[in-house]
């Protein structure tokens, strides 16, 4: 069974990471806010799935970029929160500049003639 | 931070599994009910809500498996979970381990063990530096049976002399000498070297130091150097023991060395070596001078000559030789060189060979028979794979759990298979330690090593087997394929089909191979030795020193004491006892015709004997007398005849009378008085040689053989007692060694024979048991699948026999062909064996026959006790059966 490869597919699986450690830079979330945030800092483009997403969140964990602890949530329910931590921020910053720098270096080549 | 938080991880992952997994649920089950909250929200009512959640979650059991994907030690736990099903599976179907586990165990037990023996045979004897270039140097045998003659001392040192063909030349000869030790005596196997001799084969003294070039003189010291086991065993690894003396030979010879352990001489196991190779005891000096043969010549040539180089330059040193001294005894041999690797191993080569092929035959039948068992397995668990297939295991997950599985039989199997070796090897150490050389068989890293390398192929081969007829089909047909249609469905492909005819075929090479070594053995143990050896044991009786009674008289006086005593029935002495191998051979020539020179003469075996020898070994006399007291040495020298010798010499003629000249450097003539039956002196399996007895009044030798024939019922300690008490009484001072009984001396001969013959029978049956097996299991299953229609049948009336006779027909059209194209084979192959073989066509109709029949009613078996068992299955059992 193979997800259907829309273009944002695609390149979601690329930068999965990036969006789910923008999305917890504001606030400790858990798996269906980030899914939420992520939706909306994106204007929509992006809906990422729990079967992406949650692996994504246990590899980001593993890594040591994002630390876990159980809450309650808004309806009153135990769930698992994630938040940004110190290292996981320092990599927030690091693969931004790395995007900007690449998304720049795209740009230009498209635009050259 | 970011190495600590995923060894962390890691950990967790691996021990913490289960908390682990649950906190995984919990989350994805809080995802679940905010979704469906939030869906309630939205306005739908409580089901639809949780549908619509669910929906949108997607299927959990992927997620939860898309997650631990990524988890860090995802491998190593996916890897743990095939082992453990593995073992489940195994454990579970406890009758398919047992026996494929202990089928493996054997084979790779079985070829480990020969691993080890041709490894310590091929390899260890020559620890030497640079072996490969060692050459041994020989004489042209003078008579057919042996495969080398020795060198004699004038022809050494012509070798020696070229420094242009040979680094160093070095040679050894060895005698049987008395070693007396606080008033006891025993015979050792004493070796003298040359100068230079321990050098050239790269030993360093243990303790001590080697010959030097002085005491290598004639006028030299007396010094000696010991082996590191005769040390051990009968000095206790005395640390004093450099300086020590000891009584050699007759002479107080002073320790100067001792032998590391690792050292071994390519010609023996010897205890003590002496320098001056040139003065042995049992030649004179004349002798020595004029060209007898007694040296083992070992040489390496220059670097960058080959042996065909030297073997040339040999020859010219062959005319040189006989142009320079014409009248030496071995002025017409000519020498020759072997590398002596090849001279080591030659008489052991077509032994090991067979048993080594036997091996390899073990061995694939037990794989083959193990693949077969799993396909068999496989074939089974087809609707289980199916159904793991549509659970989302990917192909290559399944065959993974085919490695696994294997991986853990074999692995097994090997465990079990390192403990057989090291039970084989000790038995062969029990039976063969006789003629191997090399007598250390051990179990070393390098047979382990061997083992797994075996267990790798063998995993390799499993699994490319389990791969290939791995069932492809739909899985839909598979989960609706049941036991109505099978029958349609071919129970046997023809790669299954082709195991069965190979395993037969092989079976059927060992079979036949093991009957013809056995008949084969059987012949020599029968064979008619021409003396009786029941009853006789024998001790050597050899002077101290140079005493005034001769070692002839002190025999005489001897006996005659020895056969008024109750243990003994009658007593003789011998020089040259049969069979022992201390073989001595002389020149003659019929004197009443014209006499070729020396050196051309022809050659014969000879013994000096007491006179009631022929009496006590019960040797025939055919005409003439035996030797009496009258034949003392003053008188006419005398000689007696082996038939052979006589009809050689004379054809149908009485020899009585005439007249023969013996010996090369001394000649006397002699008077033959009778002519003897023969005796099978020196090898079980060589044509009988041409023998001649001479009385031991007439020739003093320095050490003889005491034999004596027991009353009946008399066992070896009372022998033993009378002979020690005898020479008390007589207050000899001769050393004797321990009597041992003839059948022990005889049975070095047979040695080698028994070790093969036994080591195939038992290949052979081991390799009826696979096959036995192998059909058994095969037929079984196919049988098995043919249950439901089988019970069909029965209902419908059908007769056992008329069910049975199809089943077992097809079963053995396999093993039919199998045992023709094992035939085929075995006609072609089987006479490699002939060396092995005594008095036995290699194509024998009775060994094959027997053979063939033998495989032909164990396989008859195997195929018709499994069609009997599903007959017992009543009717009704068999239509529910599912």
């Amino acid at each position: 069974m193979s997800k259907p490869k829309t273009p944002e597919a695609e390149l979601l699986q690329g930068t999965l990471d990036l969006l789910v450690l923008k999305a917890l830079a504001a606030a400790a979330l858990h798996g269906l806010g980030v899914s939420r945030r992520i939706e909306l800092i994106t204007n929509g483009t992006f809906a990422v799935k729990p079967g992406s997403l949650f692996p994504a969140l246990h590899r980001l964990e593993e890594a040591g970029w994002l630390k876990s602890f159980w809450g309650t949530s808004e309806n009153n329910r135990r769930a698992k929160y994630y938040r940004l931590s110190k290292a996981g921020r320092r990599q927030l910053e690091n693969e931004t500049q790395d995007w900007k720098r690449i998304s720049l270096a795209i740009g230009s080549a498209l635009e050259a003639t | 931070m970011h190495l600590y938080s995923r060894i962390f991880s890691f950990g967790q992952n691996l021990f913490h599994r289960r908390e682990v997994e649950r906190e995984l649920s919990d989350e994805i089950a809080c995802h679940l009910e905010l979704l469906t909250a939030s869906n309630l929200r939205e306005g739908l009512t409580e089901s639809e809500a949780r549908r619509a959640a669910l929906l949108e979650l997607g299927g959990i059991e992927q997620i939860k498996e898309q997650v631990r994907e990524v988890r860090i030690g995802h491998q190593l736990e996916t890897l743990r979970q095939d082992l453990h099903y593995a073992g489940r599976f195994l454990l579970k179907h406890r009758f398919f381990s047992a026996s494929t586990v202990g089928t493996l165990a054997l084979g790779f037990g079985i070829s480990t063990a020969m691993f080890c023996l041709v490894k310590s045979v091929w390899l260890r004897p020559l620890n030497y530096p640079d072996p490969d270039r060692l050459l041994q140097i020989s004489a042209e045998p003078p008579m057919a049976g042996l495969h080398e003659a020795d060198i004699s001392l004038p022809r050494f040192e012509q070798i020696r002399s070229r420094k242009d063909l040979f680094v160093e030349v070095a040679a050894l000869t060895s005698e049987q000498l008395t070693l007396i030790r606080a008033g006891k005596a025993e015979q050792l196997n004493t070796a003298r070297v040359s100068d230079g001799f321990f050098q050239m084969l790269g030993a360093q003294a243990l303790r001590g130091r080697l010959f030097q070039s002085t005491e290598q003189r004639v006028d030299g010291p007396n010094v000696a150097i010991l082996s590191y086991s005769y040390w051990q065993n009968r000095f206790a690894r005395d640390p004093n023991i450099i300086g020590q003396r000891i009584i050699v030979g007759g002479e107080s010879s002073t320790i100067v060395g001792v032998l590391p352990p690792a050292f071994a001489v390519p010609f023996g196991d010897f205890n003590v070596y002496l320098p001056r190779v040139f003065t042995v005891g049992f030649l004179a000096p004349q002798q020595i001078d004029r060209g007898a043969g007694f040296l083992k010549v070992l040489a390496r040539p220059q670097p960058g000559i080959a042996v065909h180089q030297i073997r040339t330059a040999l020859a010219e040193m062959d005319g040189r030789y006989r142009n320079r001294a014409p009248e030496n005894m071995d002025a017409h041999s000519n020498c020759r060189a072997f590398p002596l690797r090849e001279t080591v191993v030659r008489n052991i080569r077509p032994a090991l060979a067979a048993v080594t092929l036997a091996v390899i035959c073990v061995m694939v039948l037990a794989s083959i028979n193990v693949a077969n068992m799993l396909l068999g397995q496989l074939a089974r668990r087809e609707k289980e794979i199916a159904v793991r297939h549509a659970l989302g295991a990917g192909r290559r997950r399944i065959v993974r759990q085919f490695i696994s599985e294997n991986f853990l039989l074999v692995n097994v199997a090997l465990i079990f298979g390192i403990g057989f070796a090291w039970i084989f090897l000790a038995m062969v150490h029990q039976f063969g330690s006789g003629f191997l050389p090399g007598s250390e068989l051990r179990l070393d890293t390098a047979g382990v090593c061997f083992a797994l390398v075996l267990a790798l192929v063998d995993i390799v081969f499993f699994v490319s087997v389990s791969a290939f007829n791995a069932p492809r089909d739909h899985i839909g047909e598979t989960l609706r394929r049941s036991a109505a249609v099978s029958s349609d469905h071919p129970t046997l492909t023809p790669f299954r089909r082709a195991l069965i005819i190979t395993q037969v075929t092989l079976s059927l090479l060992l079979a036949i191979a093991a009957a013809l070594l056995v008949a084969s053995w059987y012949r020599v143990h029968n064979v008619d030795l021409g003396f009786e050896p029941v009853g006789i044991f024998v001790a050597d009786v050899s002077p101290v020193s140079d005493r005034t009674e001769s070692n002839t008289a002190l025999l005489q006086r001897l006996i005659e004491r020895l056969q008024t005593k109750p243990e003994v029935a009658s007593a003789a002495a011998v020089y040259g006892l049969p069979l022992s191998h201390d073989d001595t051979f002389l020149q003659y020539a019929p004197a009443d015709r014209p006499m070729p020179i020396i050196g051309h003469r022809a050659v014969t075996w000879y013994r000096v004997v007491s006179p009631q020898y022929f009496n006590v070994m019960r040797i025939p006399l055919r005409s003439g007398r035996a030797f009496t007291d009258a034949d003392k040495l003053r008188n006419q020298p005398v000689v007696i005849l082996s038939e052979t010798t006589a009809r050689l010499l004379f054809g149908n003629t009485n020899p009585i009378g005439r007249k023969v000249v013996c010996g090369g450097t001394i000649q006397t003539t002699h008077e033959i008085v009778g002519v003897v039956g023969d005796v099978r002196s020196f090898d079980l399996i060589q044509p009988v040689r041409e023998e001649m007895y001479f009385p031991m009044a007439q020739c003093e030798e320095p050490s003889m053989t005491l034999i004596i024939r027991a009353t009946a019922g008399t066992k070896l300690g009372a022998i033993k007692k009378r002979i020690r008490a005898s020479l008390q009484e007589l207050a000899a001072t001769q050393a004797v060694t321990t009597p041992q009984p003839m059948s022990r001396i005889i049975a070095r001969s047979f040695a080698r024979g028994r070790f093969v013959a036994v080591a195939l029978a038992l290949f052979a049956g081991l390799s009826l048991l696979v096959v036995m097996s192998g059909i058994y299991s095969v037929m079984d299953y196919a049988v098995t699948q043919r249950t439901r229609e089988i019970g069909i049948r029965l209902a419908l009336g059908a007769r056992r026999r008329d069910i049975i006779r199809p089943i077992v027909a097809s079963g053995m059209k396999l093993v039919g062909t199998g045992l023709i194209v094992g035939l085929l084979v075995a006609l072609g192959c089987m006479r490699f064996l002939s060396d092995l073989l005594y008095q036995i066509n290699a194509t024998d109709p009775l060994a094959f026959g027997f053979a063939i029949s033998l495989l032909a009613a164990v396989a008859f078996l195997a195929n018709y006790l499994p069609a009997r068992r599903a007959m017992r299955v009543a009717p009704l059992a068999a239509l529910q059966y599912e």
